[in-house]
């Protein structure tokens, strides 16, 4: 393998991350998977193909694509899941995240009590209502929330997870 | 780089660490040994590494394993293994934390659900019970009487890096 093809693939994913960074700070779109999704998936492997066509063509294409291109898609879209996945605590707010940061600012240390008054059900699952409904996984129907079939597939993909691990359905 | 070698490298990163994983799993079920699930998920996509720079560095010429082709290789498998392990683990920890998706369990269980409702079978007390339990078990909180507190470890530090980023991504 030549060190050219690690060098491209992570100049590839860092170019993407730095339009995510662009896109978010100026428009950031409604349904964040959506938009992570097209940024991190769709504009590498629109990149490589148009590279792929070129060397086809033999056009004018920058010498870093001449070769092992699959090589630098899958190192792409390795450190691209990476971020999608991590996307999500920085998106909700992790509670766990915040329990980790009230108790840091208190020595002596943090009581179910101060976590209770810090965390209000309103802010914890209100949101998480909006994200399904914004993401398209979940809609309003008479005051109640049902799935839609992305919705559906997701929990029961999730539930044969759980099932292959032998365990019970997360406790949230 | 050959395509065999990407697709057995993509393939032994995801379908090889969920037969791990699996196995873990069932393993520390029949010993009935209270245990992070989340430290094991973390220890199996860990171990996975020490094979695969095995295989990496013994090349069909195992004489020429020092040269920079076989380092860079070595090099791009614990790259793209090490990613691909850290997005399992996430999505393992996503079943066993995200409120989101024990929202959608609960919803498909239910067939649809109110926020009164859902808020009776998932209250805030819970999570944060849940959470304090867990961040106990994995090292991050210490109990002491009725406190918890901070050792500042990893996952202080990573709280630390999401609060920057979000600023960043104005979120």
């Amino acid at each position: 393998m030549k060190v050219r093809t690690l060098l491209v693939g992570f100049l590839l994913f860092f170019l993407t991350l730095a339009l995510h960074i662009l896109i978010w700070r100026v428009w950031r779109p409604k349904n964040d998977l959506k938009g992570l999704l097209l940024v991190f998936f769709l504009v590498p492997g629109g990149v490589a193909l148009g590279a792929q066509v070129g060397i086809l063509f033999n056009s004018l294409v920058p010498v870093c694509f001449d070769s092992d291109l699959p090589a630098v898609i899958v190192l792409c879209y390795s450190l691209g899941l990476a971020y999608v996945m991590s996307y999500p605590a920085a998106q909700a707010s992790s509670p766990s995240l915040d329990i980790i940061l009230a108790a840091s600012k208190v020595p002596e240390g943090v009581r179910v009590e101060d976590l209770n008054s810090l965390f209000q059900e309103k802010t914890l699952l209100a949101p998480r209502f909006q994200d399904l409904i914004d993401s398209g996984l979940a809609y309003e129907k008479s005051h109640a929330l049902h799935l839609t079939w992305q919705g559906l597939v997701l929990a029961r993909f999730f539930r044969f997870f759980r099932r292959l691990l032998g365990l019970r359905v997360g406790e949230g | 780089m050959q395509t065999e070698s990407i697709f057995l490298l993509v393939a032994y990163s995801t379908f090889g660490l969920l037969i791990v994983h699996i196995l873990a799993m069932r393993f520390f079920a029949f010993l009935r040994r209270p245990v992070s699930r989340q430290l094991v998920t973390l220890g199996c996509v860990l171990a996975g590494n020490l094979p695969l720079l095995g295989i990496s560095l013994v090349s069909p010429r195992a004489e020429d394993w020092l040269d920079s082709k076989a380092l860079a290789r070595a090099f791009y498998f614990l790259i793209v293994y090490n990613a691909l392990g850290y997005s399992y683990f996430h999505l393992f920890n996503m079943s066993e934390t995200a409120r989101r998706v024990r929202i959608l369990c609960e919803i498909d269980e239910s067939g649809g659900l109110n926020s009164t409702e859902l808020a009776g079978r998932y209250g805030a007390g819970d999570m944060i019970a849940v959470r304090l339990e867990r961040l106990v078990a994995i090292g991050q909180l210490l109990r002491q009487g009725d406190r918890y507190v901070s050792k500042n470890s990893w996952l202080y530090y990573s709280a630390l890096v999401v609060a920057e980023w979000r600023r960043w991504l104005k979120l």
